[in-house]
C-alpha cells in the first residue's frame, strides 16, 4: 500500500562517473576493435603481396638460374674460342716458322701436321743436304725425328721423315 | 532490476522541516541492516542543504530523499472516495483499504516540491502516515486516541474499530524547550485535554475515548503518564520512538523492502 504522496524518482544503478568510464571504455574498445579489424586488412593485403612476391622472386630465380646457366655456357664457349684461337695463332705461325726452316734443296711434296707428329714427303738434292740443313732443325724442334731415303732415277732423293713432339713414357 | 537492487546498499535521506530551516538525518542501509550512521545536521540556507544531500547521495547509487511534510492544510477524509465539502481536484490523497484516507493540499505539495526541487525528494509523508505507521499494530486492536509526541508537533488521530475518524496537528511552540520538565509535561497534558474536548465537539459518532497511546519523541517521564491517567479518566500507554527512525522503516516498506 503506497502512503507516499509522491513517487520516487526513477533511479539509475550506475552512478554518473560509472556511466562516463563506461562509455570511455566503450569508445576505447570501439576504437580498438576498428583499429584491430583494418589492421588484420592490412596484414592480410600485405599477406596477398608478399605471397605474389614470392611467388614472382621464385620465378625469378629460376630465369637467374637460367640466365646464369647460360652465363656459365658462353664463358665456357669464350674460353674455347679464345683457346682454339691461341691454339690456331700459334699453329699457324708454327707452321709459317717451319716452312721458314725448309731450305732451298728441298722440295715438299706433303705435309700432314696431326696433334703430336708431323709427317712430311718430298725430295731433296742429298742425304747429306737433308741432314745438314733440314734434319737439325727438325731434330732441335721434335722430341724425336727420323727419316728414310730412297734414290730417284735422276740422282735426287725422295724422303720420308716423322717427327714425333713428344715421346709418351718420357 | 528488483534483484539487482536489492544487492547494493541504499542511502536514506530524511529531511524534517524546523522553523530555522531543515534538519537531515541519513542512514546507509543493506538487507534491513544499518552500515553508516551519519550525524544529524540542521540547514537554514536550502544551497548548504543540497550540497550536503548531494555529499550522502554519493554514499550509494540508490538514495531516497524522504520529506515529512508538516503544512498545516493537512487532515482525514472519512472517504476515500468522495469528501463532502471539499474539492477532491485541489488535494493529494492516500487512502488506507479504499475506506478512510489522509490528504494533503495540492498547492501546499507543490510549494514544498518547488522548495527542495534542487534537493531532488523521492517520497513524502505526512505526520499522520507517520502515525498510522507508528501504531500499526496497537490500531488493529484497540479504538482511542493515538498520539504522536516530538519536539515540534503534537499529532493526534482518534481511530475506531481500525479506522481514523478524528485527525490534529498542533505546533509546539520554540519556548517550550527551554521549560523545565513539569511545565513541558503539564503543557502536554493541556493539549491533549483540548484536543479531546475538540474530538468530542466534532466526532458525530459519539465514540468514548478510553484509551489514549502514546508514541513520545521527547523524553517525557512517567509522571506524566499518571497525571493523564488522573485527569482524564483513560488508560494510557507510552512508548517511545524517534521520527527519524520511523520515517526510516515507513520508507523502506514503501519502497518494498521490508
Amino acid at each position: 500500500m503506497r502512503v507516499s504522496f509522491i513517487k520516487p524518482r526513477p533511479k539509475s544503478l550506475v552512478s554518473v562517473e560509472l556511466k562516463w568510464f563506461f562509455s570511455i571504455a566503450l569508445t576505447i574498445v570501439t576504437i580498438v576493435l576498428i583499429a584491430a579489424y583494418l589492421l588484420t586488412q592490412e596484414v592480410d593485403q600485405k599477406r596477398q603481396e608478399l605471397g605474389t612476391l614470392q611467388i614472382k622472386e621464385q620465378s625469378l630465380s629460376k630465369e637467374t638460374d637460367v640466365m646464369l646457366e647460360e652465363h656459365t655456357r658462353l664463358q665456357v664457349l669464350s674460353k674455347m674460342h679464345e683457346s682454339i684461337g691461341t691454339s690456331n695463332r700459334i699453329k699457324k705461325e708454327n707452321v709459317k716458322n717451319f716452312f721458314d726452316l725448309v731450305p732451298d734443296g728441298v722440295v715438299l711434296k706433303y705435309v700432314k701436321l696431326q696433334e703430336n707428329t708431323l709427317h712430311l714427303k718430298g725430295t731433296t738434292t742429298s742425304k747429306h743436304y737433308f741432314n745438314k740443313n733440314f734434319q737439325r732443325a727438325l731434330n732441335s724442334l721434335f722430341a724425336k725425328s727420323k727419316t728414310h731415303f730412297s734414290k730417284k732415277s735422276h740422282g735426287k732423293y725422295h724422303f720420308n721423315n716423322i717427327s714425333i713432339l713428344e715421346v709418351k713414357g718420357e | 532490476m528488483n534483484f539487482l537492487k536489492s544487492l547494493l546498499a541504499r542511502v536514506y535521506i530524511i529531511l524534517v522541516p524546523t522553523t530555522q530551516g531543515t534538519t537531515v538525518y541519513a542512514q546507509l542501509r543493506h538487507d534491513n541492516k544499518v552500515i553508516k550512521q551519519f550525524n544529524q545536521q540542521s540547514f537554514e540556507s536550502i544551497s548548504h542543504l543540497k550540497n550536503y544531500v548531494q555529499t550522502l547521495e554519493r554514499e550509494s547509487t540508490l538514495s531516497y530523499t524522504v520529506l515529512l511534510a508538516c503544512t498545516p492544510k493537512q487532515g482525514l477524509l472519512s472517504s476515500c472516495l468522495v469528501q463532502e465539502g471539499m474539492d477532491m481536484s485541489s488535494i493529494e490523497k492516500v487512502c488506507y483499504g479504499n475506506k478512510w484516507g489522509i490528504y494533503i493540499d495540492k498547492d501546499d505539495l507543490f510549494e514544498l516540491q518547488k522548495h527542495y526541487l534542487g534537493v531532488g525528494l523521492d517520497l513524502l509523508f505526512s505526520p499522520y502516515t507517520l502515525l498510522t505507521f507508528e501504531h500499526r499494530e496497537q490500531i488493529k486492536s484497540v479504538s482511542g486516541l493515538y498520539l504522536l509526541i516530538t519536539p515540534k508537533h503534537m499529532v493526534a488521530m482518534v481511530f475506531r474499530d481500525k479506522e481514523a475518524c478524528f485527525t490534529e496537528k498542533l505546533e509546539t511552540p520554540e519556548w517550550l524547550g527551554r521549560e523545565a520538565p513539569q511545565t513541558v509535561s503539564e503543557h502536554h497534558i493541556k493539549n491533549i485535554e483540548q484536543l479531546v474536548k475538540q474530538f468530542y465537539k466534532e466526532s458525530s459518532n459519539k465514540m468514548f475515548i478510553e484509551s489514549i497511546i502514546i508514541a513520545d519523541a521527547t523524553g517525557l517521564d512517567a509522571t506524566f503518564e499518571h497525571t493523564l491517567e488522573e485527569r482524564l479518566f483513560v488508560e494510557v500507554t507510552k512508548g517511545t520512538f524517534s521520527v527519524e527512525a520511523t520515517l526510516i522503516s515507513l520508507a523502506n516498506e514503501e519502497l518494498g523492502c521490508e
